[in-house]
Parts: C-alpha cells; sequence; structure tokens
C-alpha cells in the first residue's frame, strides 16, 4: 500500500516543545495531515518510554497502534480524514564529542522494531549519560560509538543522521559537522543508508554531492507542536512493517519507497549568506567575491547551508543523477490560505476555512498533492484551486533567507488574483 | 648520541642536557615542567651505557608516573630507539617504598604478602583499638586520632586541638596498640610505606648500599609537594655517585596537610651548596590576562623562591571573567548557563554563535570542597550536559567501590579484621559499635579472627538470632565468592557482590566513568590473580587520580585535585571569604600563604578563558549566611577582571538591565 511516514518528532518531553506533544494529538494530527507512520520520539526519555509502553499495542510488525481507550474522541478528526495511524520507536540523541581536535556536534535517529531493545538501548546510554532530562539526550558519546551501540542492542536497530546539512548540529554542518560521512562512521559508514535533507536543504541540492549517491535522503518534520507534523515526509509503497520500511529505504532501487515531501529549501532561515542588519543577502559565489565580509559594512556574513553545500559539492548546480525518487515541495496549507484570505496564518478565520476543506476534501496532503483542481474550485475560496496549482507546479515566488531571516514562498502574485477575479466575473 | 633538542626552549635544553651533581629546576604553571623532564629522562636513557633501570623519576602520583612513562616512550620512539625490557624506574614515591618492602621486607621480619590498610579499614582499626579505653569516639574524632598518628610516623609535632587533649598522653599506648595489630593483620599502613624502608636502610646498610649502586640518577617532579620522611627517604637513595634532578614550583605547594613543606625546596639549596638553579620562565599555557591575575596574587606572598613568568600565547585576550552572584543557588545556574553559552549554544531552539571549538571536556569547575559542587551538578543534569566528578576517597563514600572494597579485601585475607568491622554495619544495621566490641574483644580473648570467631562455633551466643543469620548469609556469600573467585574476571566478581549483598553496582555509574577506566586494566584474565593489584593501586590512589581526559563530560573537582591538569575554560566557584582561605573549616590547618599558592594553582589551570564566581548569601552549617568576596578576588589585578553583576530572578523582573557595577570601585 501507499502511505507517507514523518519519522522525526519530538514528544512534550523535549526542550521548546508544545504540551500538545502527546500520543493523543499525534494520533489525531497524524489523521489531519494525512501521515500513517509517525515516529515516536523520545523513547530514551524514562517518563515518555512508559507511556509509549501504556498507550501502545503492537500492531504489525515492529509498528505500533494507539489504544483504543486513548484513541479519544471521534468527533476530534473529521470522517474524511479518519485512517489508521501506525507509530514507530524512535529517538534524535545529540552527541557532542571532540575527533580529530574538533568539536562535534552531530544530531542522530535511532529506531528500533521493539521496546525491550528500546529498553536495553536505554540502560546502555543511562550508564554513559543523563537521558532523563531532555527528550532528545545529549550525550558525550561519538556519533559511530552510539551507531555500534545501537547495532550491538539489536542487528535490526536503523541509523539515521539527522538535518545533515544544518550548521551547528549535524554531521555535514559547517560549524561543528564533518566533511564526509566517512569520516564521521569510519569503518562503519556502510551501516548509514540514510541520511535526513533537513527543512533547509532539498534532494537537488544533494546530488551535488557523489558521496551521497548511495545515501538515501529521508525527510522528516521534527515537529515540536502537532500542527508541524509532515512538513516534511516521506512516501512509501510497501508493507506496513518496520522491516519494509527500512528494506525500502536500504534498497530505493526496488521501487518501494516514492520520494520525500519537502519545504521549499529557502525558505530556512539558513539558506543563503549574508548580514541581516544590513540587510545583504548573498549567493554563495557573491560571498566569496566580497572575501566573505558584508558588503556594506564589513563585517563577516553568516555562511548558509547552500555555502556550505557548495563548498563539499562535486557537481555543478541541476545535476540529476540516474535512478533517485522524486519529491514534492510544499508548503503549509494555512500558509496558503493566509495568503489567500489575507490574514495571519494562526488566525481563526484560517483555522476555520483549515478545517472546513479538511471536512469538505480529506486531510490537507490529499488537499496539497492529490485533490483534482475541479474538486477544490467547490471550495467556495476561487484563488484555492490557483494557488495549489500553483504550487504542484513549482510556480512560486520565492524570497530566500539568510542570516536567521525566514525565506519567504509565495504562491499567488497580484497577476495570478486579478486573472482569477477576471473570470469571475 | 642524543635526542633531539629543537622543541626545546634555551633554559629547558640546559635543564635536559645538565651534568651538575645537583640541580634544581624552577618551572611555574604552563612552563613546560613536564615535557622538560621526560626529555630529560630520554636524554639520559640515549647518552648511557648503563643500564636503564639506573635512572629513577619520582612522582607523586601514579597517573603522573604513567603519563611520564608514556612521553617518555614516545620521544624514543620519535628518535627511533627500540624499548626493551631494560626501563627506567618511574613511579610514586609510595609505590617505590612498597616494591623494597615487598624485595626486602623480610629483613624487617615482615611476610612478603602483607596488604596495605585502607583508608575505611584504618578507621576501623583505630575504633578497634580505642574502643579499649573511649568506645564511643565520634567519627571526626577518630579522623583526628588518626591525623596523630600519622603525624608521629611522619615525625611532625601533632596538631595542638589533639595535643591539647587531656587524652593525649593516651596515644603512646594507643599507638603501641595500632602498630601491634597491624602487625598481626600482616598489614602496612600508607605512612609505612615510606617509614619502614627507612628503617630498612638504617638497620641494613647493605640493602642501602645496594640501592645506591643500583641507582645513578634520582629525578623528582612536583619537588614541592615532598614532605619531611620522603625528603629524608630521597636522602638514603643518594649514593656518593648518584645526581639529582628535582624540578617543581615552590608557588604550588599545597599539601601542608599532608605534611609537605615548601621548606624542603628551599632546603635543596642547602643541603646542596653546589646545586646550580635554573627557571624556566616561559608559559605556554594561559592567556596573558589570567596569567596577570595569577601572578598579581600569588605576589602577595612573602614566602616565594619563583619569579614572574613570561607569557607567550598571544591570539587570546579575554579578561577573566568575575560574576558576582545573589545566592548558590543564581550562582550555579549562572556558571551552567555560561558553559552553554560557550559550547555554543548545543540546542536547535538556541544556537547561539560561539566558539565552536570548545567541547564539554574542556570546561572545569573548581571549588575549595567537595561538598560545594552540589548546586552545579544539579543544574547540569538539568541542563542535560554531561559531567564527570573527580572524587577524593578511594575508600570514602565518593568512590563506586566503595561498597564492593570491605569484600574484596576479605577474599584476598578472611582474617582480615578491619575489613569485617566496616562490612558488618553496612549489611546490617544493629551491628552497632557496641556489638563490634563485644564480637572484637571475644575474638582477642580467644586469639582468633572475627572470621574464625563467626564461621565456626565460638561465636554462639554472642549475637541475637537475627544477627547470626546475617552473619550465616555473609559468611556463606564469602564462600561462594571464593570459589567464583578461581573461575571468573574481577569484574564479574564484583558484580557478583553487588548481586549477592544487593548493592548498586559501580559499573551503572557515568559521573564517576574515570573509576572504571582505571579499573579496566584488571578486569582482564583471572580474577584470583589480579584482585590483590587491583586493590593495591585502589590504595595508593590519590586525589584527582580517578579523573578521565577523555570523558565528553565537564569536569567538577577540588582546585587540590587539578593540580597538573589544565583547561582552555575553568570556572573557579565559591569564592568567598571563609571558604577560600578555608578559615571556617577549621579541620585543615592551612595558612593564607597556602592558600593563597592553592588559589594560584586554580587560577593558573586555565588556558584561554578563567570565570570567578562568589555569592552574596550561602547555606552553610544549616543556616543561611551572608558571605564576602574571599580576599583573594581582590587581589587580582583589577585592569585584567571584568566584573559581572548576575541578578537574581526576582531583581531581574524588576529591572531588566541592571547597572554594571564594579567589585573593584570601592
Amino acid at each position: 500500500m501507499r502511505f507517507i511516514a514523518d519519522l522525526h518528532i519530538h514528544s512534550y518531553l523535549s526542550r521548546a516543545t508544545s504540551p500538545q506533544m502527546n500520543l493523543e494529538s499525534l494520533h489525531r494530527w497524524a489523521q489531519l495531515k494525512g501521515v500513517t507512520v509517525v515516529g515516536t520520539g523520545d523513547f530514551t526519555h524514562p517518563q515518555w518510554f512508559g507511556e509509549l509502553a501504556e498507550k501502545l499495542d503492537p500492531a504489525e510488525p515492529g509498528l505500533f497502534s494507539l489504544k483504543n481507550k486513548y484513541a479519544g474522541d471521534r468527533n476530534a478528526v473529521p470522517e474524511s480524514c479518519t485512517a489508521p495511524v501506525r507509530f514507530i520507536l524512535s529517538v534524535e540523541i545529540s552527541s557532542i564529542y571532540k575527533k580529530n581536535a574538533k568539536t562535534r556536534k552531530v544530531h542522530n535517529l535511532v529506531f528500533f522494531p521493539d521496546l525491550p531493545s528500546a529498553a536495553r538501548f536505554n540502560a546502555m546510554l543511562q550508564k554513559v549519560g543523563n537521558i532523563a532530562s531532555d527528550g532528545r539526550p545529549i550525550l558525550g558519546v561519538d556519533s559511530k560509538d552510539l551507531l555500534k551501540m545501537a547495532l550491538d542492542t539489536s542487528p535490526e536497530a536503523y541509523f539515521v543522521p539527522a538535518h545533515i546539512w544544518t550548521p551547528h548540529f549535524s554531521v555535514l554542518g559547517a560549524n561543528s559537522g564533518f566533511d564526509s560521512i566517512e569520516e564521521c562512521f569510519e569503518e562503519l559508514s556502510p551501516y548509514i543508508h540514510c541520511g535526513e535533507t533537513g527543512l533547509s536543504s532539498d534532494p537537488p541540492m544533494n546530488w551535488r554531492l557523489s558521496a551521497l549517491d548511495n545515501i538515501t535522503l529521508i525527510s522528516n518534520s521534527d515537529a515540536h507542536s502537532p500542527d508541524r507534523l509532515a512538513r516534511e515526509a516521506n512516501i512509501f509503497s510497501t508493507d506496513l512493517s518496520y522491516a519494509a520500511i527500512t528494506e525500502a529505504l536500504n534498497a530505493p532501487e526496488s521501487g518501494d519507497f516514492l520520494g520525500t515531501i519537502e519545504f521549499f529549501p529557502e525558505e530556512g532561515k539558513y539558506h543563503l549568506d549574508g548580514h541581516r542588519a544590513c540587510s545583504q543577502c548573498l549567493k554563495p559565489d557573491e560571498t566569496l567575491a566580497c572575501n566573505g565580509r558584508c558588503p556594506t559594512c564589513g563585517r563577516k556574513v553568516t555562511i548558509g547551508v547552500m555555502h556550505r553545500v557548495t563548498q563539499l559539492a562535486d557537481r555543478p548546480w541541476g545535476f540529476l543523477p540516474k535512478g533517485k525518487p522524486p519529491f514534492f515541495s510544499l508548503t503549509a496549507l494555512c500558509e496558503i490560505l493566509s495568503e489567500i484570505l489575507s490574514t495571519g496564518p494562526r488566525s481563526k478565520k484560517v483555522q476555520n476555512e483549515y478545517f472546513r476543506l479538511l471536512n469538505l476534501f480529506g486531510n490537507e496532503l490529499y488537499i496539497l498533492m492529490d485533490c483534482p483542481l475541479n474538486d477544490l474550485k467547490q471550495s467556495g475560496l476561487s484563488l484555492l484551486p490557483v494557488a495549489i496549482e500553483s504550487l504542484r507546479k513549482g510556480d512560486v515566488e520565492i524570497t530566500p533567507g539568510y542570516d536567521g531571516e525566514y525565506g519567504k514562498i509565495r504562491t499567488l502574485n497580484d497577476r495570478k488574483k486579478q486573472a482569477t477575479q477576471l473570470k469571475l466575473f | 648520541m642524543s635526542i633531539d633538542l629543537h622543541s626545546l626552549n634555551h633554559r629547558q635544553q640546559e635543564a635536559v642536557t645538565a651534568s651538575d651533581k645537583a640541580l634544581l629546576i624552577i618551572a611555574g604553571p604552563g612552563t613546560g615542567k613536564t615535557y622538560t623532564l621526560a626529555h630529560r629522562i630520554a636524554y639520559l636513557l640515549k647518552g648511557t651505557a648503563e643500564p636503564h633501570s639506573s635512572i629513577l623519576a619520582l612522582t607523586f602520583t601514579a597517573k603522573a608516573a604513567q603519563e611520564m612513562r608514556e612521553r617518555v616512550s614516545q620521544i624514543l620512539q620519535e628518535e627511533g630507539a627500540c624499548e626493551h625490557d631494560d626501563r627506567p624506574w618511574i613511579g610514586t614515591f609510595h609505590a617505590l617504598g612498597l616494591e623494597i618492602l615487598r624485595n626486602e621486607g623480610k629483613r624487617l621480619g615482615i611476610l612478603s604478602e602483607f596488604r596495605i590498610l585502607s583508608e575505611s579499614e584504618q578507621i576501623e582499626l583505630v575504633k578497634e583499638v580505642l574502643s579499649q579505653t573511649m568506645p564511643s569516639e565520634s567519627l571526626a574524632r577518630v579522623k583526628k586520632w588518626i591525623r596523630l598518628l600519622s603525624d608521629r610516623k611522619n615525625g611532625l609535632p601533632p596538631d595542638s586541638s589533639v595535643a591539647s587533649s587531656p587524652l593525649f598522653e593516651l596515644s603512646d599506648r594507643l599507638f603501641n596498640c595500632y602498630q601491634s595489630r597491624l602487625k598481626d593483620l600482616a598489614m602496612v599502613d600508607f605512612d609505612d610505606l615510606i617509614l619502614m624502608p627507612l628503617t630498612l636502610f638504617k638497620e641494613h646498610p647493605d640493602v642501602k648500599a645496594a640501592y645506591q649502586n643500583r641507582i645513578h640518577h634520582i629525578l623528582v617532579d612536583e619537588f614541592q609537594d615532598i614532605n619531611n620522611l620522603q625528603y629524608e627517604f630521597l636522602n638514603e637513595l643518594l649514593g656518593p655517585q648518584t645526581s639529582l634532578w628535582a624540578i617543581g614550583d615552590a608557588d604550588q605547594a599545597i599539601y601542608a596537610f599532608r605534611g609537605a613543606n615548601v621548606h624542603y625546596f628551599l632546603r635543596f639549596q642547602k643541603d646542596h651548596p653546589s646545586a646550580k638553579t635554573i627557571t624556566l620562565e616561559y608559559n605556554y599555557r594561559s592567556a596573558p590576562p589570567i596569567l596577570i591575575g595569577a601572578q598579581s596574587v600569588i605576589a602577595y606572598n612573602t614566602n616565594r623562591l619563583s619569579t614572574a613568568c613570561i607569557p607567550t600565547i598571544t591570539d587570546v585576550s579575554s579578561p577573566i571573567t568575575l560574576f558576582t552572584t545573589p545566592h548558590e543557588k543564581a550562582e550555579a545556574r549562572c556558571v551552567v548557563h555560561e558553559i552553554e553559552r560557550l559550547i555554543g549554544g548545543f540546542r536547535m531552539e538556541s544556537p547561539v554563535e560561539g566558539p565552536d571549538d570548545v567541547g564539554f571536556n574542556d570546561i572545569a569547575i573548581l571549588y575549595r570542597f567537595h561538598h560545594l559542587r552540589s548546586h552545579f551538578a544539579e543544574n547540569l543534569k538539568q541542563a542535560g550536559i554531561p559531567y564527570q566528578l573527580v572524587d577524593k576517597n578511594v575508600a570514602g563514600s565518593d568512590s563506586p567501590f566503595s561498597n564492593v572494597t570491605p569484600y574484596l579485601e576479605i577474599l584476598v585475607n578472611p582474617h582480615n579484621d578491619p575489613a569485617f568491622r566496616t562490612l558488618f554495619p553496612r549489611v546490617d544495621k544493629t551491628f552497632s559499635m557496641a556489638v563490634m566490641h563485644r564480637l572484637s574483644s571475644a575474638a582477642q580473648n580467644k586469639g582468633m579472627s572475627l572470621y574464625t570467631l563467626l564461621s565456626t562455633s565460638h561465636g554462639k551466643g554472642l549475637l541475637e538470632t537475627r544477627q547470626e543469620e546475617t552473619v550465616t548469609q555473609l559468611i556463606s556469600l564469602l564462600k561462594c565468592l571464593q570459589i567464583h573467585l578461581q573461575t571468573g574476571n574481577l569484574k564479574d566478581v564484583i558484580a557478583d557482590i553487588c548481586q549477592g549483598a544487593h548493592i548498586p553496582s559501580p559499573f551503572d555509574s557515568q559521573e564517576q566513568a574515570g573509576w572504571l577506566v582505571l579499573a579496566e586494566p584488571f578486569f582482564t584474565g583471572s580474577a584470583a590473580e589480579k584482585l590483590s593489584p587491583f586493590l593495591e593501586t585502589l590504595s595508593l590512589l590519590k586525589e584527582g587520580e580517578t579523573y578521565n581526559p577523555r570523558a565528553e563530560a565537564v569536569t567538577l573537582m577540588t582546585v587540590h585535585a587539578a593540580k597538573g591538569l589544565e583547561f582552555p575554560i575553568v570556572f573557579m566557584v565559591g569564592l568567598e571569604s571563609g571558604i577560600f582561605p578555608a578559615t571556617e573549616f577549621g579541620d585543615t590547618a592551612s595558612n593564607d600563604e597556602e592558600e593563597r599558592r592553592l588559589f594560584y594553582v586554580g587560577m593558573t589551570r586555565a588556558r584561554k578563558r578563567l570565570f570567578l564566581s562568589y555569592a552574596r548569601e550561602r547555606y552553610l552549617f544549616g543556616e543561611k549566611r551572608e558571605r564576602t568576596p574571599s580576599p583573594f578576588v581582590y587581589e587580582v589585578s583589577p585592569e585584567v577582571v571584568e566584573t559581572c553583576p548576575v541578578p537574581s530572578q526576582s531583581e531581574k523582573k524588576k529591572k531588566p538591565k541592571s547597572k554594571q557595577l564594579s567589585l573593584f570601585s570601592r
């Protein structure tokens, strides 16, 4: 079957997360968004682990479902969205350590197919660090040693470097990462089959590195609140099981992995280089041309993700490797509604419209990706099919982010709006 | 043949290649002391046709000895020299004493299988000895008596607080009793490891001559830490042909409470009038503001030899930061917050741009006393920052092995009464002092050990039924362990002890990973063979030796323990009058000059950044007390200090921007 999986989220027991990040909300929002498999996140946290053990039942091999008594009020999910939801045991671990005389800060995702394995892994981590104070624990453990610990715990352990380009916290990050997967994981590198592209990079950026040709690029939301679920996600066409999912990722040529749902990477706030105070946004080559200094004030500019990719890339921009699964760049439905209604994405008006549309058509990803435009014309929002069509075609206006300034994605512009107005009259 | 000396500066070269019979090298903090010493050993090894074992290098910690061995073999490897079995002898004074006793102790009538009394066993033995006359001495008093015994062995005048006690006249009898019990048990205490070889040398000049003939070069590290007995021991080892090469820094002498005395550093010149003195003056460790600050403090001492060091680090110049905080909780919060900032914001939510070369193990929090650490450990834990606690007492409750060592000692020798005495009250609280006294007297009257008394019918009727059950269980556990000892490795045996005795496993403690690194070499091979060397290693440990430099964690330790180490970033905390200098903690007889040296040692551990902090209010001795800054804080040259007042939570809410107050604008 075809299904969507979001494998990286955090519970309310991680720092700076919404108190709503509990199993009940995740179960509800997965249906609203159209996600079938959700990572539990945070399974190393003793309290969260306790909740997982209590509230989840084993479902298909390696996956779990929420017990009926916790699945809650049926009315909380419109009938149009109701669907089964499965959980997969996941955690993100922050490793901070010295290697080759540099401080490294690398985030990695670890998955297990069963609670006893996760419990054994937790017991091992407990001996080397503090896992009880943060759902995403910080450990002074080398990423490679962490991988070894996971593999020692269970041969079915699955290990994925998280958001590999993030400047401060990732395996290839500019500030505290490595220049290659091999430098980080050495002889255990063959166990790394996947890399998470993160919000600020998309597959074409990664394709510029031949070193990543054998790495399956996956995408997850890293959500800290339930409405952010599936802002990035993965599409599978396989059995619903832990083994089927990991096998699909290990062998993308099988065609069981149908690709990813992506952010427009330009939306990320460290996409390009620049100096925010002087409103200087620079492309990597422009930064090099001015010696890394702000053309206005001469201070050092902040280096973005694109720059780091350019540093490590051995292929030109636009290179298309063979046999890669497709990807779909999307933006949140609430953002589109905010454009249409000319009001904030978190406003009451947008929220009401959002749920009305879900009731009419089905879950959010269906509306964004698959719902026939003719159907959307019945929504009462004449600009909705226009905006969605633009999104699906990639006909959007992009203002890239830099130096902490978020980028902007606009599916509509005055021309499109006017054309729609004219058609109406 | 010679070694490559290009990496050394002129003074260091002079020290390495000197041919003087006696040489004193004054090496301030960060001047390359260990580096120079290691090169000296390598230089001697390469230049001599004599056996390498004619070179003796004495250090004050096993860790320093290990580091020295590694450095020397690294230098030799770089020189392309091959290693062979004939090696220089590198170790501590106590390890040397131990080896001499193992080899020649029979001349003094000591069994070659003797054991070293651990700290907790010593407490029990003294309690046992005291029980005849003073059965209800408090632990603090028992420790005072131990101090008295130790001072006596070290030839020091008794501590005034004990000497003035009406019971002081008992000390002769106590001493004799203690010594004869040690002999019965075939045990020696820590001081005996120096004292007995000295006696041996005095009573058997042939043994002394043999050692003197064998040793041609003696090198002493950290010479300022030498005490009376060690100085005497050293003099006995010096033959007419032996050269003496001593390196140290009188400004870093911080062990007066162990009988070490900066006086011996000064005495060296008197005893060896022909001796040359070389001063290493370039500091390769600390940023200039740190060095200037530290030197401005130590300049207040009058009893000094050293001259100021010259900084060579020029790429870092951040001033020393002084946090003035409203209370101890705010102090801990502020320090942990600063650590988060330095690590460069280690959370996605707060990716503060920090210097990207700082890792957790670059950071140390140093304090005057162990109990000042609790708030820091707690805050680090809450913030999810990994940390390691470096502990002092090998036998104290700080060691993760403290619960299992009595069992291990009994496995080595079931007739070790002090070990039994430490064990009983832990296993069963009803074994009070009175009960233990009853048992010990019964055993002594019958001339047998506690183990024999209790494992046979002789002990019948001395205990209540429930206590007898405890004893039966304990004895059968010990018998089981005795069998495991022959089959398993030491790690398994320790695990068995924990399981059998329902005590927490030492292997589950992450905070004290340093201990496990230390123990690891003893966990392979047969437990029966590794047991004694393992216990011996534990009993020879000194403060700070459980520090694990490889752990990716912030280090929490006392300033004493930090001696000989360096960290890019150092926080010195709890810098309040009464704590530093430690006048409110009367137990440690110290003086201002010694405390100032300790303060200096703390400051000079820092390479790039140094943070000082104090609280204006602190819970001490069970009550909230107002605090004033340590006088040493005022001695830090104001031009290298940036004062940073930390508001309390409530103040913060009232006025978000507080005015910069300078501590020095008095």
